[in-house]
C-alpha cells in the first residue's frame, strides 16, 4: 500500500508520463467518437489516480497501470453492452475474407485506419491481448495482466502474428 | 507501405499520431470530483424517486379504512425500502470500482458479470417477492369490503402474477445470457 498521498501523486505523475500516450491509443482502439474517447482517457486517469492507493507493489507499475486501465475498459464496455456492432474473436477474424485485398493500402494512415478497423472487431479478451502486443509488452506480462495463462498467451500472440502478417504483408507480396 | 516484420506494424501503431490528451495532476483531481458529484447527484435522483413512492404508500395507508389494506400499504413501503437498499448496496454497474489495479483482466471482467448475473438472477427475491404480500392483502382487503367483485379481484391478481412472471423470465434469460459470457471467460483462461 503507498503510505501517504504524496507516494500515490508521485506515482500517478510518473504513470501519466511514462504511459499517457499508450493510454490514448488504448482509448483509440476502443472509442472511435472523439469527444467520448476524450472522456474515457480522462476516466482512466482518474482511475489510476484513485488506484495508486492500494498500489502494493506485487506487481510492476506498467503492469499495474495497463491492469487499470483495461479493467475501465472493461467496466464501460459492461455498462453499454449492447449498443455497439457485433464483436468477434480471433478464430471468427482468422476465417473471414479481408475487404482491403487487392486494394492499393500504400499510406502509413490508411494501414493504421485499418489496423485500428480490425483491432475495433475484437472480442475485449483478444482486443486486449492484440493491443499489449501491439505495445510490444512481453507475453509473461501480458499474462499478468490479463490473467490468461502462458500458453494461451502464446496461441494468442501466434495467432495474431499469422492474421497481421496475411492481412497487411500479403500486399506486399502482391505488389501493394 | 512495406510491412517486412510485424514489428512494423508496432511501430506504425505505437507512432500514430496522439491527441494530446495531456492530463495534469490538477485536471486529474478536478475530474475525480467532478464524478464524484455526479454519481452523488444520479444517488439523490434515485432516493428523490423512491421517497416519492414512500410518500404515496403512506398518504395512501392513512385515508385507508380498512385495516388489511393498511397493512398492506405498509408492507408496500416496507418492500420499496428493501428495493432501494438492495438497488444501493449492489448497483447493476459500479461507476468506478476500486480493485481495478488489484485483478487482472479476466478476474475483474468475470467478477462483474458474476455481480450483474446474481443481481438479475435474485430478481424474483430483491424485486418482486417483496411487493407479493402487499398486493396480496390490498387485494383480499377489497375483497372483504365488496365481495361481489372476487372476479375483479382476481382478474387483478392475475394481472399481478402474469406482470411479475414475465418480469421474471426476462430477468433470468439475461442472467443465462451473462452465464454463457462467464463460461466463455472461463474456458478463456
Amino acid at each position: 500500500m503507498v503510505d501517504t498521498a504524496v507516494g500515490q501523486d508521485a506515482l500517478y505523475e510518473q504513470a501519466a508520463s511514462g504511459y499517457g500516450a499508450a493510454i490514448e491509443r488504448l482509448a483509440r482502439a476502443y472509442e472511435p467518437d472523439a469527444d467520448k474517447r476524450r472522456d474515457l482517457v480522462q476516466d482512466i486517469h482518474v482511475a489510476i489516480w484513485r488506484s495508486f492507493a492500494g498500489f502494493n507493489g506485487r506487481c510492476s507499475l506498467r503492469t499495474w497501470v495497463y491492469r487499470v486501465a483495461h479493467n475501465v475498459v472493461t467496466s464501460q464496455i459492461l455498462r453499454r453492452r449492447g449498443n455497439g456492432p457485433a464483436l468477434v474473436s480471433l478464430d471468427a477474424l482468422a476465417s473471414r475474407p479481408d475487404a482491403h485485398d487487392g486494394e492499393r493500402a500504400v499510406e502509413r494512415h490508411l494501414a493504421l485506419e485499418r489496423l485500428l478497423a480490425l483491432v475495433q472487431t475484437l472480442e475485449p479478451l483478444d482486443r486486449r491481448v492484440i493491443l499489449l502486443y501491439l505495445e510490444d509488452i512481453d507475453a509473461a506480462s501480458i499474462g499478468e495482466i490479463t490473467g490468461l495463462s502462458a500458453a494461451n498467451v502464446a496461441t494468442k500472440v501466434h495467432r495474431i502474428k499469422q492474421i497481421l502478417s496475411r492481412r497487411f504483408h500479403q500486399g506486399v507480396d502482391h505488389g501493394l | 507501405m512495406a510491412f517486412e516484420d510485424t514489428k512494423d506494424l508496432n511501430r506504425l501503431w505505437q507512432e500514430q499520431p496522439a491527441e494530446e490528451v495531456r492530463m495534469k495532476l490538477e485536471d486529474t483531481r478536478a475530474r475525480a470530483l467532478k464524478l464524484k458529484n455526479r454519481g452523488d447527484r444520479r444517488n439523490l435522483r434515485e432516493y428523490a424517486a423512491a421517497v416519492v413512492v414512500l410518500v404515496a404508500c403512506i398518504a395512501w395507508g392513512l385515508r385507508e379504512k380498512n385495516v388489511v389494506v393498511i397493512i398492506g400499504a405498509g408492507l408496500m413501503v416496507l418492500g420499496t425500502l428493501y428495493v432501494v437498499y438492495h438497488l444501493h448496496r449492489y448497483g447493476t454497474v459500479r461507476s468506478m470500482p476500486s480493485d481495478l489495479g488489484l485483478k487482472d483482466c479476466l478476474d475483474f471482467h468475470r467478477a462483474e458479470l458474476v455481480r450483474q448475473r446474481d443481481l438479475l438472477r435474485r430478481v424474483w427475491w430483491w424485486y418482486l417477492l417483496p411487493f407479493v404480500p402487499a398486493w396480496a392483502l390490498i387485494l383480499i382487503g377489497r375483497l372483504i369490503e365488496h365481495p361481489d367483485r372476487w372476479l375483479r379481484a382476481l382478474g387483478a391478481a392475475a394481472i399481478f402474477a402474469a406482470s411479475f412472471i414475465v418480469i421474471g423470465k426476462l430477468n433470468e434469460r439475461a442472467a443465462r445470457r451473462l452465464q454463457g459470457g462467464i463460461e466463455d471467460l472461463d474456458r478463456a483462461r
